[in-house]
């Protein structure tokens, strides 16, 4: 009796595994370079499970079950459970699936709770996938390979990552000794150098009150994998006395004469200000000193009612345009940038667009020669289409309850936008295909097919 | 008969829980109109179930309770003999408004008194209902006669209008035979703005069509039948030079925005926000309409509005805005598409406004608008929308004002008679900035000309006017209660810190501005300036008194409210805390890169004769460990660095060549100790960084030639002329005139052999704002005067109070569009972000209702 009650007092504490098949606030996507591989990573959001994943998903099958609705498994995913679909009733013509038909669940990876951000780069031997994840401050990442397999140290489905692939989880690995910056929030990648630049939103207090630091609000680590190396990324500086709220940041094309560098420019949801971060590779003129990050300008976000609460950013894909993309939150609008990589600090507000409720993230894309924005709004639930260079609105996809990050279809001839939906544990897709007839759009700008949870029996 | 008791002590209960539980009630904002675009106003009669047109300027409002009042239109006459019959109670002016999110209009009845001024179009269901026009309506117009008429609404994805029946506008949508109130008219592209022109019979839908670069028109003129769109290709511009001069450049393709129609119905302007034209389409011949030659406005732009007629000016046209022309006009004001300024280009004459704005706030040099000419109306950000303002005084005749008759020489003198500034009566532009503000500007103020009338000296001498409103300039105001006039001389005070050599301990070591003709090593000066600190504004004669003549400021509107300091070899701003990399150049020398540093740009200079900035490091030395010791004796700690100096000897706009000291002597030395990037800041070499703190930093150095950075000859001799115009004694010029140095730089004069320091010494320090000398701080040695040297950061300030700023009030976080109903004194403006539709009033100027 008193052993059944002392096992009855020690319960395991392990806490609830994450599913494997399905997803939970997912908060992030990333794709294959080949477009083969759709990577989901659900963050645990209310901490119902001891973890978060990262869920590769069959995008071929994705896009044959647009095709042909009648088909009934995932060429991708041996072994996977038929595809069980239905009508989507907020949605003519579409359908919602269920997800884990198309989840390759033997790749499902554990990860730690609070993933925020997530890329994939392609290094000349390998492809590699970097997760920022608050739970654990760390930037966990994978090795890919274009089956939907996903190395992170652990084998098995839902095994959780090994410590080795948790960079910035721990001191030893760091040639400064230290570890990643608490509250990462998002990511940017150049591959070409192998920089991963990460920022923070750390609101901590002065943390030296000799030097009146900060919390390190930049980052940067680099991965050997840039230079056909296959051991981890290493955490090499991090820097604070920064602006707070630190948002989003996109990589400069370098700039002439100054090939040795690469320059971010981040947004803050804090501060009307635009900062500009460079890492600097070393000195190889002199010696080949540590690589480092600093903040090599800012810009002051002017022209507008605040300003003070900027989100996404992206750069115009024709860089003849010189332009880049704001979504800002006071006011809620598209803010278009004149933006001279050459000449980046003397970048200033050119137009906003007022934007439909609780703005967030942002795509662009080339059509026919034109610029165009995906604006995605999260308290508004639906994706604007914005033409950006006649500065007119496309139209608008409405989307589930909690529309977050979206990404292209990266391959070539499938016009499709992936999207998140953090409250449905869903993956939406949107139809991009141009339509033949203007006159009869059919699905364009209209989600054809919704990954979702269990559906009813 | 139990149920029942059981319902009453159910009640009875749910009473006193309600009764227990009560609290105020939270009010929640429920912002119906969302995302709101642009706004029509129309007056509508309401009786009973009908709802009748009418223009606009048959519909007044209260100034007490906002009720309906007859409007300024023609008056019912009544029928011969008869009193008018006309019920002015039921005509209620209407603001629509097109909401860009959900594709709808919103009715607002302004004439409400009491309760809910939204229209529920649907009143069956819950919640506010409008009325759907089509996807993301960008833009509404509007063409009502008496008893009938429409609105038209544009929208950003459809490639027709839409039209409603003005009389169905307070109808429900759903309802049997709405859809008789409603017609989708074709355009022939996807339109941005749309107007209606009435040219003698014809009624034209004038539409932008930007992305076919063209505008389209729709004869409307018979209501049951409208034409097929006949599409006007505007021409192509060129890539230009200032004031539209083509440079032979590669064809732009027009790309219309906003299209306004002139008064006289025969013609409409069209902006294009590409090309720096404004189109002219004559529409007189209703077969064929043509694109005459294009306004060359100098500047892309997006928005326009037409004035109403200014009076012709009867003198004084020297000091007018526009010096070359005083004759009754008209102007179209257009907004620039690239900075925060609108541009005026007079219709009368047919020639861009080049407005006497000298000198003038926010001129070149504004920290935000760097490059931003005097030839526009500067503003502190850019315009999004522009309104003709025509207040009930508006005289569309533009009559010439009455002379006064009264000799009133004191007053004149004076400077100036407070006029209530609140008070807006005559002709004015209201513009609405993305800052999220409303700025008016003035282009004949009638309170101002009233106040010229006074100004007779004399009988039978010529009108003097002492000041007087200067057109398109901004309305200058600090707050609506203060008359728009100087009631008390800008004040200057000035203190000094930062220096090591105090006051307290010798009053001649310090630097000071100069005040008087010479400075002793006592201290002592004789102030003969406007003030006692040596800062004086640029002054001319106003009057005289007692044979004497009487000084005033040149233009007390353009003095601001701010902040002006001088710090030795202070830091330039951008250049304050940047990074680099330190490397040895071809010669042995040190360079230091710094891409995107804009080193130019920002004002490093390193010219011999002329100054030669200084590098500083900041951050610490990263050596090797066996470096560490070395470095750490050359260039210290953090705490206290050492040797960190380094003096420009060339700049250039993306990296500097800097000198080591002997102190350091060794380049390989500061290679070693600063292997890796350094953060640096610049500062001006032996000279006074003067910063405003609204007007800007304004430095006149740019990359030249192979991108070394030079002084701007033609922004230099600017700077010359302001000096020249400093001078009251005109025989200093040759001297001091030479003695300026580069734009938003002050130098320090010299000790002459007499142990003085004499004005002829002490280079002029002068801009648009103000003029001044610094002396230099004294010591005695060995009884001589010599000058000692200044601290670095050693900072001299003064404020200038009682300036004016024009006037701007807030109109929510993105306002997009703005309306004055004629004859009526009130603007509503609509606000994209939170607000809605919020109405303001003119006279007096207050804030009023929010419609939401």
């Amino acid at each position: 009796m008193a052993l059944v009650a002392g096992l009855a007092g020690c319960p395991d504490n392990s806490g609830v595994v994450p599913p494997i098949d399905q997803f939970f606030y997912p908060v992030s996507l990333a794709a294959s370079p080949s477009g083969n591989w759709l990577y989901v990573t659900s963050a645990d959001f209310d901490l119902r499970y001891n973890g978060g994943t990262v869920a590769p998903v069959d995008l071929a099958c994705v896009r044959a079950a647009i095709a042909d609705p009648s088909r009934t498994t995932c060429a991708g995913v041996p072994g996977g459970p038929a595809l069980r679909c239905s009508a989507d009733r907020d949605q003519a013509g579409a359908r919602v699936c269920e997800s884990r038909a198309f989840i390759r669940s033997a790749q499902v990876r554990r990860i730690s709770p609070y993933a925020v951000d997530s890329a994939v780069a392609q290094y000349p031997t390998r492809t590699r996938l970097y997760v920022a994840v608050r739970g654990d401050g760390s930037i966990t990442w994978f090795d890919l390979d274009d089956a939907g397999g996903l190395d992170c140290g652990a084998q098995g489905a839902g095994a959780t990552c090994s410590d080795t692939h948790r960079a910035g989880a721990d001191t030893s690995q760091s040639p400064i000794a230290a570890r990643l910056a608490p509250d990462p929030s998002s990511l940017s990648l150049d591959p070409e150098r192998g920089w991963i630049f990460v920022t923070h939103q750390s609101t901590d207090p002065t943390v030296d009150p000799n030097t009146n630091a900060t919390q390190p609000r930049a980052s940067l680590l680099r991965d050997p994998a840039s230079t056909g190396g296959s051991g981890a990324p290493v955490l090499l500086s991090a820097i604070g006395n920064l602006s707070p709220g630190l948002s989003d940041g996109v990589l400069l094309p370098r700039a002439t004469g100054s090939g040795a560098r690469s320059t971010w420019v981040v947004t803050s949801r804090s501060v009307p200000f635009l900062s500009f971060f460079q890492a600097y590779p070393g000195s190889t003129a002199l010696r080949d000193g540590q690589p480092f990050l600093y903040q090599s300008s800012s810009v002051t976000v002017t022209g507008l009612n605040t300003g003070a609460d900027s989100r996404a950013i992206v750069l115009d894909p024709d860089p003849a345009k010189r332009r880049a993309y704001i979504v800002s939150r006071l006011p809620e609008a598209l803010l278009t940038l004149s933006l001279d990589a050459a000449n980046p600090t003397t970048a200033v507000v050119t137009d906003a667009r007022p934007l439909p409720g609780g703005p967030s993230r942002l795509v662009v894309r080339t059509v026919g020669g034109r610029t165009q924005l995906l604006v995605v709004s999260f308290d508004a639930r639906v994706v604007t289409v914005i033409d950006a260079d006649e500065g007119r609105v496309l139209g608008e996809i409405f989307t589930g309850r909690g529309p977050h990050q979206a990404i292209l279809d990266p391959s070539a001839g499938h016009p499709f936008l992936y999207l998140v939906d953090f409250l449905d544990a869903a993956v939406e897709v949107v139809d991009l295909r141009l339509p033949a007839d203007p006159a009869n759009p059919g699905t364009y700008l209209h989600r054809v097919l919704t990954l979702a949870p269990q559906l009813p029996e | 008969m139990r149920s029942h008791h059981f319902r009453v002590v159910a009640a009875f209960l749910a009473l006193l829980a309600g009764a227990a539980c009560s609290t105020t009630p939270a009010v929640t904002n429920t912002n119906n109109i969302v995302r709101a675009s642009d706004v029509e106003l129309v007056c509508l009669e309401i009786v009973g179930s009908t709802v009748i047109p009418h223009p606009a300027a048959r519909c007044g409002l209260s100034d007490t309770d906002n009720s309906a009042v007859a409007g300024s239109g023609p008056a019912d006459a009544g029928t011969a003999g008869d009193a008018p019959q006309v019920d002015y109670t039921t005509y209620h002016l209407h603001a629509v408004v097109p909401q860009f999110d959900r594709g709808e209009i919103g009715v607002v009845d302004l004439a409400t008194t009491t309760g809910v001024a939204l229209v529920d179009n649907i009143p069956a269901v819950p919640g506010f209902s409008f009325l759907p026009v089509g996807p993301f309506p960008v833009s509404i117009t509007s063409d009502i006669v008496e008893g009938g008429g429409y609105i038209y609404v544009a929208s950003a994805n459809l490639d027709r209008v839409v039209r409603i029946d003005a009389s169905a506008l307070r109808s429900n949508p759903t309802a049997a035979g709405f859809v008789a109130h409603r017609r989708e008219i074709p355009v022939g592209g996807l339109p941005r703005d749309v107007t209606v022109l009435r040219s003698g019979a014809r009624v034209w839908l004038v539409s932008t069509l930007p992305a076919a670069s063209a505008v389209s028109f729709v004869d409307v003129t018979d209501p049951a039948n409208p034409s097929a769109p006949s599409v006007v290709a505007l021409g192509a511009g060129t890539t230009s030079g200032d004031a539209g001069v083509a440079d032979g450049g590669t064809a732009v393709p027009a790309h219309p925005v906003s299209v306004v129609a002139d008064t006289d119905g025969a013609r409409v302007f069209v902006t294009d926000d590409a090309n720096p034209v404004v189109h002219v389409l004559d529409v007189s011949d209703p077969a064929n309409r043509t694109e005459l030659a294009p306004l060359a406005v100098g500047v892309r732009n997006r928005a326009a509005a037409v004035s109403g007629n200014v009076r012709a000016r009867r003198y004084g046209c020297d000091v007018a805005t526009d010096p070359d022309h005083c004759a009754a006009t008209r102007y179209l004001f257009l907004t620039s598409a690239d900075d925060g300024a609108v541009v005026a280009w007079d219709i009368g004459r047919g020639a861009r406004v080049l407005p006497n704005q000298l000198p003038q706030p926010n001129l070149r040099g504004s920290r935000i608008q760097p490059s931003l000419r005097a030839d526009r109306v500067a503003l502190v950000s850019p315009a999004t929308a522009l309104v003709a303002i025509n207040t009930t005084l508006y005289d569309p005749a533009a009559q010439p004002v009455a002379e006064s008759g009264t000799v009133d020489e004191t007053t004149c003198s004076a400077g100036y008679t407070p006029v209530d500034q609140s008070v807006f009566s005559g002709v004015f532009m209201g513009v609405v900035l993305r800052t999220g503000q409303l700025a008016i500007l003035d282009l004949d103020d009638y309170n101002v000309d009233a106040w010229e009338a006074q100004c007779r000296r004399a009988a039978g001498s010529t009108l003097n006017g002492a000041y007087r409103f200067v057109r398109h300039a901004p309305r200058a105001s600090t707050t609506l209660a203060t008359a728009p006039a100087l009631s008390a001389p800008p004040v200057v005070s000035a203190v000094i810190q930062g220096a090591a050599h105090g006051q307290t301990l010798e009053g001649a070591s310090a630097p000071t501005f100069a005040c008087g003709d010479s400075r002793a090593q006592s201290g002592s000066t004789t102030c003969t300036a406007t003030n006692s600190f040596g800062v004086h504004l640029p002054q001319r004669q106003i009057g005289v008194s007692a044979g004497a003549p009487v000084y005033g400021p040149t233009d007390p509107f353009t003095s601001r409210n701010e902040t002006w300091t001088f710090t030795f070899e202070g830091l330039l701003p951008g250049l304050d805390q940047y990074g680099g990399a330190i490397t040895a150049d071809a010669s042995g020398g040190l360079r230091v890169d710094a891409p995107g540093a804009l080193f130019c740009t920002r004002g490093a200079l390193a010219r011999d004769g002329v100054a030669h900035d200084v590098l500083s490091i900041v951050s610490d030395p990263t050596p090797l460990a066996a470096d560490a010791d070395l470095c750490s004796r050359v260039f210290g700690s953090g705490t206290a660095p050492l040797n960190r100096d380094f003096a420009v000897r060339r700049a250039f706009e993306d990296h500097v060549l800097v000198d080591v000291s002997a102190e350091v002597g060794d380049v390989g030395l500061v290679g070693r100790c600063f292997p890796q990037a350094v953060h640096f800041q610049v500062r001006a070499g032996q000279q006074w960084v003067a910063i405003g703190g609204v007007s800007g930093f304004v430095h006149d150095v740019r990359p030249g030639a192979d991108l070394e950075c030079e002084v701007d000859p033609v922004a230099q001799a600017e700077v010359v002329g302001w000096a020249q115009r400093c001078l009251v004694d005109a025989s200093l010029a040759p001297t001091l005139t030479s003695l300026v140095c580069p734009a938003a730089r002050a130098c320090t004069g010299t000790v002459g052999s007499d142990g003085a320091a004499h004005r002829a010494d002490a280079p002029m320090f002068a801009n648009a704002y103000f003029c001044t000398q610094i002396y230099p701080a004294l010591a005695l040695r060995s009884s001589r005067v010599v000058a000692a040297p200044v601290d670095r950061d050693t900072l001299m300030s003064f404020a200038i109070a009682n300036a004016y700023d024009y006037f701007r009030t807030a109109v929510g976080t993105l306002p997009s569009a703005v309306r004055h109903p004629a004859g009526i004194d009130r603007i509503f403006v609509v606000d994209s972000g939170t607000n809605g539709l919020m109405e303001f009033r003119l006279n007096p100027f207050a804030a009023g209702r929010i419609f939401n």
